[in-house]
């Protein structure tokens, strides 16, 4: 049994008498934030499988995109067909993306044969006088096709045009041009999924209400639940960046702590996406697929992966909406050819615009009360 | 406490013309069945949802406007438990001293060896038993000195011994003067309420003290021993739909008591009657005579 | 003849008892009411019987070999919530082997029964508590089992649905069904013929209810009485 009167509230609490003063009210915020920012660590660190996700993921990407994925094609199969030449044969074998059959077709209908089984993918016909007069391409597999289609151009013409120089990735190197990009697909996951869940999470174990019942500020809310999360996201976007330099080897010719700074607005950005999912997903599951909902058409569209001019007209403007979008072109463009906020200044411009539209729109949404 | 208070969602009314005044330290409690309005009630006082009509207060504060006010006087205790599953009971007590505004560390010390938590102050919440997962969300919910404490179904899940312990804690809690307002739907624990109100469909359809309640209802229960039970029982519930089996003997809850005696050996006839004796209904049975007297009036 | 026995049954998961020698006769017909804190071996004791776990000693009956003849509620919603009333009893209805014949005619009866009828192209997700759990009755019962095992089935289920579940199970019961009901409510045990109190893997006592309450008001009282009598 307690002391008398010891549940009881006392008249001094600071908390409870109507006119605190605003220092002290300021004080009590930045507990209350540090409570929050505290829990969520713990709750972060307690919850390996989804600290394993968030964490494990970008590792798998980082490994494929630079061992496995090229963008770059090579031993694409070609034969010669009518005639053979040494000629066209020492042309074509100098190419390393290529891999010349020892025998010729016979004929056109030889040649349609082996494209069709799929045991070549280039047929170079080849006149009496040894000239390349035509070519059949296997456009069944569109990515190759493209790129036989590319070298052949520089081969068949290089007699004539000037040579090629290719400036900032000379040897086009995938891990080059994709580690940039990475970086920034990350964030954008890693950032809104965790602020998203993290949210979600406490509306589903009915912690939410209880939060809603204490003395907690919807700002206070929100920059708790924010800040654990940055602060994992940008942690996740170094390793990614040391692992692409040391293991891929990838250079960063820019300067990384401006790079660090240009990415706040947009991790901001990805960040009040993730706020944003939370006030219309009622469960993980709903938060989830809102999620992937939001980031997969991202990361097809911002020129990440394909190239801004492969998108058609039609859709160019859902990308000109996408974060990812400015944010590609400033992380490729550091990596790689050293620019800095001189030349980026409108990407970070429009990143910051972004982040203030999300976090206000975010703020707007975002409801202490249940109904 | 409350006038004319209403809230409905998508314009079904989840809780209409509410009024009710709780006193100064004493233990209220909200009966009813799930979906009478309970839950959105207590959330309308605390602020949670804003009312579509009516007004109140909670500590002599409104309910609208000074609801922050409210929330830093109130221990509020959600259905769902309101603490962090994945965190140690003394983590989540000192989560919610933080967002209080509670300092001294004392404080914890104090709340958790009132509530018998020090056993188990470093175990995951989500590890406990739900009757003591329950004690440590009390205890969260007490940790700024509340004046008034307000528990949704405290007990639901909870074993009987543990559900014991927590109806005493309550009544201690009151004892020290601060105010407790509780819902439950378990009836036999509606017994441990000071003064209830009973909800059904939206609306406060009685209130008063247990006894009060059980008065209104007016039932006396006749308990009838006979042979073949099974035969008796069919012949009783034929008659009266409320009739129940309690072993092989029937419950019958009658409106006119012992009045009806001769009603209920009529429905016998012909069976070896070996005891019939009265009794006063626990609050369950007037609960559910209540409700039903409430629903026929609704309908008529 | 006891339908339901139990001798010595002994169960241990992970080395932590749950059952510590647990004696049980249940006549056939009897509607018996097992009652316990959380952690007492009610779910335990019924799983056993229901032949869903192996006693580690002991005997149990009908067990695993009986258990065509034996209806199991487990605790909490285990249907599919995204199906509808009348798919999750069709689907219930062929795993017990029922002809399509007899399982319309069986839905038909139950769901009336059960008062289920005017819900029956609803989910059974969004269902209320007290349907949900009168839709797991009906789809233990459709092979028409003559024991029955109810694992708390009222919990959290408030008073009004709790009178209407308790009439199917008095009907069930008047039927001559043997019933093994666990429960975590004196009020409601109160209203089987033979109560048994469980309490940390053991029988503390057993009996009707006015043999059981000599020892005190209640049930309540009598359970703590026989409680403090295993602490001295």
């Amino acid at each position: 049994m307690p002391p008398d009167g010891s549940y009881g509230p006392t008249s001094t609490d600071p908390s409870v008498t109507r006119s605190s003063l605003p220092s002290a009210r300021r004080r009590g915020s930045m507990r209350r934030l540090r409570a929050i920012t505290r829990k969520e660590f713990i709750q972060l660190v307690r919850d390996r499988r989804t600290l394993a996700l968030m964490i494990g993921m970008p590792l798998v990407l980082l490994l494929i995109f630079g061992y496995g994925v090229r963008l770059s094609v090579d031993n694409i199969g070609v034969e010669l067909v009518g005639h053979d030449s040494p000629a066209v044969r020492a042309v074509l074998s100098e190419h390393q993306h290529f891999r010349v059959a020892p025998a010729v077709a016979p004929t056109l209908t030889a040649a349609r044969r082996d494209l069709f089984n799929g045991s070549e993918a280039v047929a170079v016909v080849v006149d009496a006088l040894g000239r390349p007069v035509r070519v059949l391409i296997d456009g069944s597999n569109a990515f190759v096709a493209q790129n036989s289609l590319e070298y052949l151009r520089t081969l068949m013409s290089s007699g004539t045009s000037a040579p090629v120089e290719i400036l900032y990735n000379p040897t086009l190197r995938s891990a080059d041009f994709m580690v940039p990009a990475e970086v920034g697909m990350i964030m954008l996951w890693v950032g809104t999924v965790a602020t998203a869940i993290g949210v979600v999470r406490e509306r589903e174990q009915g912690t939410l209400e209880q939060l809603m019942m204490t003395p907690i500020g919807k700002l206070e809310l929100m920059v708790g639940k924010i800040l654990p999360y940055s602060v994992l996201t940008l942690l996740i976007a170094v390793m990614i960046t040391v692992l692409g330099l040391v293991l891929f080897r990838v250079p960063m010719r820019g300067n990384p702590i401006e790079l660090f700074l240009f990415a706040i607005p947009y991790l901001v950005a990805a960040l009040s996406i993730g706020l944003l999912i939370s006030t219309v997903a009622q469960n993980q599951r709903q938060a989830m697929q809102t999620a992937t909902f939001i980031l997969l058409p991202q990361v097809l569209l911002s020129g990440a992966l394909f190239p801004l001019s492969a998108i058609p007209w039609g859709i160019r403007w859902v990308s000109q909406m996408l974060p990812l979008t400015y944010f590609t072109p400033i992380s490729r463009g550091m990596f790689l050819k050293g620019l800095g906020f001189a030349q980026l200044w409108p990407e970070v411009s429009v990143l910051c615009a972004m982040a203030l539209v999300f976090t206000v729109l975010a703020a707007l949404l975002f409801k202490t009360r249940l109904d | 406490m409350t006038s004319g208070l209403s809230k409905s969602f998508a314009g079904r009314a989840a809780v209409s013309d509410v009024t009710f005044e709780v006193n100064d330290g004493e233990v209220y409690g909200l009966i009813g069945p799930n979906g009478a309005g309970k839950t959105t009630l207590i959330r309308l006082l605390c602020g949670l949802y804003r009312p579509s009509a009516g007004a109140g207060t909670v500590l002599g504060l409104d309910i609208e406007r000074e609801r922050s006010l409210i929330r830093a006087r109130v221990g509020y205790m959600s259905q769902g438990n309101g603490l962090y599953g994945d965190l140690t009971v003394a983590e989540n007590l000192r989560f919610y001293a933080d967002v209080y505004g509670v300092r001294e560390e004392s404080r914890l010390r104090e709340v958790m060896s009132w509530l018998d938590l020090g056993d188990v102050a470093h175990h995951v919440v989500v590890d406990l038993p739900t009757g003591l997962r329950q004690r440590a969300a009390l205890a969260a919910a007490l940790v700024h000195r509340p004046q008034m404490v307000v528990l949704d179904e405290p007990t639901s899940g909870v074993d009987p011994l543990a559900r014991d312990t927590m109806w005493e804690l309550v009544r201690s809690i009151a004892a020290q003067g601060v105010t407790a307002l509780v819902t439950t739907h378990v009836m036999p624990e509606a017994q441990r309420c000071d003064r209830l109100a009973l909800l059904a469909e939206s609306r406060l359809i009685a209130a008063g003290t247990p006894e009060d309640l059980v008065e209104t209802s007016g039932l006396t229960i006749a308990r009838v021993d006979a042979t073949p039970w099974a035969e008796a029982f069919a012949r009783l519930r034929a008659r009266w739909p409320d009739a129940a089996l309690y072993g092989t003997r029937v419950h019958v809850p009658l409106p006119q008591g012992e009045a009806q005696e001769r009603e209920v050996r009529g429905v016998l006839a012909g069976l070896e009657v070996y005891s019939l004796s009265w009794q006063p209904p626990g609050i369950e049975d007037a609960f559910i005579a209540l409700v039903d007297r409430a629903a026929s009036h609704g309908t008529a | 003849m006891d339908v339901v026995a139990a001798r010595g049954l002994v169960k241990s998961f992970a080395l932590q008892p749950a059952l510590r020698g647990v004696n049980l006769a249940v006549p056939s017909g009897e509607l018996c009411g097992v009652v316990g804190a959380d952690g007492a071996g009610k779910t335990t004791l019924l799983r056993c019987v229901a032949g869903l776990y192996r006693p580690d000693a002991g005997t149990v009956a009908p067990g695993r070999a009986g258990r065509a003849d034996v209806g199991f509620c487990p605790q909490g919603f285990h249907l599919y919530p995204d199906l509808t009333v009348d798919e999750n009893v069709d689907f219930f209805g062929a795993a017990y082997g029922l002809d399509v014949a007899t399982r319309a005619a069986r839905r038909d009866e139950l769901l009336d029964f059960a008062g289920l009828v005017g819900h029956r192209a609803r989910l059974a997700g969004h269902l209320s508590g007290g349907m949900q759990q009168k839709l797991t009755l009906v789809c233990s019962v459709l092979h028409r089992p003559s024991i029955l095992l109810l694992d708390e089935p009222t919990t959290g289920v408030d008073p009004l649905s709790r009178r209407q579940f308790w009439r199917l199970i008095e009907e069930l019961h008047v039927a001559g069904t043997t019933i093994l009901l666990a429960s975590s409510y004196f009020d409601e045990v109160e209203r089987c013929e033979h109560v048994v109190f469980l309490h940390e893997g053991r029988v503390l006592s057993d009996g009707g209810v006015d043999e059981l309450t000599e020892r005190g008001a209640s049930l309540e009282d009598a359970f703590r009485a026989s409680l403090s009598g295993v602490g001295t």
